[in-house]
């Protein structure tokens, strides 16, 4: 097992939502502690509340760990309690190295100075010697690549320009424990493939990252071990892949098949032999029907729908004209690789009379619709496909 | 460890300290020469308007020598301006500073007492400035300085340290809250009005409502060739001494608390 880097264990950190109450509680406090009175135990007042409560992390070299979650989740508000820039209210945090914080780009750079002059003020605020400093303003410009913009004003910077600088400046003081806050979302995409080929690199040294994301893919692919927050609280620790899964499950909108309306018509099964709908694997649609006469030269058929019913993603209608003796029956059809990509859909059956194009018997259309849920194993293919919300898989055969 | 390693170790982070101090303080007037046009006049400015004031009043005769304490009115207002300006100075300088390296501050690139000791930097020269201003100005105008002017440092000083130590206290919930900035500018208003800086103290104000006061007189007597009491000085040094002892263990006990509500 290699060296452990960072440790939090039961961690919390309490907020105040109110500005003036946050000042207050914090002079309140100071004075308190001033006066030399202990600190009582953490115990919420009216609007305090816990942006993180129960944070148990370990961070070891080589190791990345991506922190996920809604906006809100207190993804930042644990990167900078693990950097030491937030006052924790309970837990504590081991560290063991250096930590460089990439946490909200462009803060603490002053756009009245150039690029250079920042970074040669960063090199002195984070203590470094003369050469040390020399050759750590190298590095961060041969890294940002700004060109001759290095010794323009800040404040000319494009936003960018800024996350190049911001990145660079943090990145390349080298140290054990990397943390990062969205910081790979912006630049350019030659710049964001340039920070994931240093950070292959910083992980392959040696180094640690705390990843904080909501691109769920770069997630997948840097991180092996992710952490799922909802409301400050860990939803979910385990895999990249398995936490990103529980992220997009946790946000789609319909998340549980509704009845289908009372109909002649009625959806028992859509999967496998127990009802388990799975991408790329083999389903079976299964359609009670009742009717109450005979009829002829009908067809019959389905149509899949977004769970939201706005967006049909594809039908299927045998147009051969059949004959339904009254009374009930079932309509059975073999889908050999089914195409939709994971999700939740809404399904829609119809017999209609062939020639004229008229219901005989429908279901969905004019009701709820059965909603059929289609699953597939997480992996990076797959959440992607969830978190852009696609809705067919394309098999194919590169060659 | 020795008491010689203890002092050994504490000059050396006291040197860091200087050293990476002067450094961002460096930065910090690049910075600001880009946003004024002016810079240093800034420092005269105040000077100058003072004994404009002190000479209009000293040419209409409105306020005779003799409630002056013998002196010129000029002597008087400009002495008095350049003391107040030491004090008020030094009690607004923390909320600046730590507003002014507010983004640094908040996200931990840079510490409490840093911003601080760059905002030091920043009186230490006006305080020097004011000073030779003052050696220059006052001979000029009809008053020569005796030994006492040995004594003028000292007390800028402790102008400065007990502005200083007031102006910490008020500047952790300073950067949270915009009132304690203006309460300060409104109470500095009534503490000067109350001070013998254009006239001298009110007798039915005793010392002890204005501690400044006193200060005050003393190191004008000091800028004026008059006698100035050691005794005095030295309680001086004591109190502002113990008063700012009090404000950097605040700054310490309360600065986490502050800036964890600012980030």
């Amino acid at each position: 097992m290699t060296a452990l880097r960072l440790r939090a264990t039961d961690l919390a950190v309490v907020r105040c939502a109110n500005r003036s109450r946050a000042a207050w509680y914090a002079l309140v406090d100071s004075l308190k502690s001033f006066g030399g009175s202990r600190a009582a135990a953490p115990r919420l007042r009216p609007g305090e509340f816990y942006a993180l409560d129960g944070i148990d992390l370990e961070l070891r070299a080589g190791e990345a760990i991506a922190v996920i979650g809604e906006n809100g989740a207190g993804k930042s508000t644990l990167l900078k309690a693990l950097a030491g820039t937030l006052q924790t209210s309970r837990g504590e945090i081991a560290r063991h190295g250096t930590v460089g914080a990439v946490i909200e780009l462009g803060e603490g750079l002053n756009p009245l100075l150039t690029g250079r002059e920042n970074i040669e003020l960063g090199a002195l605020l984070k203590g470094l010697r003369d050469d040390e400093a020399l050759a750590y303003a190298n590095r961060v410009f041969v890294f940002a690549d700004l060109a001759e913009a290095i010794d323009a004003p800040l404040e000319s910077y494009s936003s960018g320009m800024i996350a190049r600088l911001s990145f660079a400046a943090a990145a390349m003081t080298q140290p054990d424990v990397l943390l990062i806050d969205e910081a790979l979302s912006v630049g350019d995409p030659a710049f964001q493939r340039k920070c994931v080929r240093f950070i292959d690199d910083f992980l392959a040294r040696g180094g640690s990252i705390l990843l904080a994301s909501h691109n769920l893919v770069q997630v997948q692919m840097l991180c092996s071990q992710a952490i799922m927050l909802v409301s400050g609280k860990p939803a979910f620790a385990g895999s990249a892949t398995d936490a990103v899964r529980a992220l997009v499950e946790r946000n789609r909108h319909c998340d549980r098949p509704v009845e289908a309306e009372a109909t002649s018509l009625r959806l028992v099964r859509f999967g496998d032999e127990a009802g388990k709908a799975v991408t790329g694997k083999a389903a079976v649609l299964e359609v009670d029907y009742t009717l109450d006469h005979h009829v002829d030269d009908v067809c019959w058929g389905f149509e899949i729908w977004t769970a939201d019913q706005l967006q049909c993603v594809t039908t299927a209608q045998d147009m051969r004209g059949r004959e339904l003796a009254a009374g009930s029956g079932t309509l059975r059809c073999r889908v050999d690789r089914l195409p939709l990509a994971p999700g939740t859909y809404a399904i829609r059956l119809n017999i209609i009379d062939r020639r004229s194009g008229t219901p005989v018997a429908l279901a969905g259309f004019a009701g709820a619709a059965s909603c059929i849920v289609v699953e597939s194993p997480p992996s990076i293919a797959s959440n992607y496909q969830v978190e852009l919300g696609q809705l067919a898989v394309v098999e194919v055969s590169w060659t | 460890m020795g008491f010689a390693a203890v002092g050994a170790q504490v000059a050396k982070a006291w040197t860091e300290a200087f050293r990476v101090g002067w450094k961002v303080y460096l930065f910090h007037l690049k910075t600001r020469r880009r946003r004024n046009w002016l810079g240093l006049i800034w420092v005269i400015v105040p000077l100058l308007a003072a004994l404009g004031i002190g000479l209009g009043l000293q040419s209409t005769r409105l306020i005779g020598q003799s409630g002056l304490g013998g002196l010129p009115p000029a002597v008087f207002v400009l002495t008095g301006v350049t003391f107040w300006q030491v004090f008020a100075d030094a009690v607004l300088m923390p909320q600046r500073h730590l507003a002014s390296f507010q983004t640094e501050l908040a996200g931990g690139h840079m510490t409490v007492e840093l911003a601080l000791l760059v905002g030091l930097f920043d009186l230490a020269f006006a305080i020097l400035f004011r000073c030779l201003f003052l050696l220059l100005v006052v001979p000029l105008l009809g008053v020569s300085p005796s030994l006492s002017a040995a004594a003028l440092p000292a007390f800028l000083i402790v102008l400065a340290t007990g502005g200083l130590a007031i102006g910490i206290f008020a500047a952790l919930p300073g950067m949270l809250i915009d009132d304690i900035g203006r309460l300060l500018a409104v109470l500095l208003a009534v503490a000067m009005f109350t001070s013998p800086v254009f006239y001298r103290q009110p007798a039915f104000i005793p010392d002890w409502v204005n501690p400044l006061a006193p200060v005050i007189e003393a190191a004008r007597a000091s800028a004026t060739g008059l006698p100035v009491s050691v005794v005095f000085l030295v309680g001086c040094v004591v109190v502002v001494a113990a008063m700012l002892v009090l404000a950097l263990s605040w700054l310490k006990s309360g600065q986490r608390r502050f800036l964890s509500a600012l980030r």
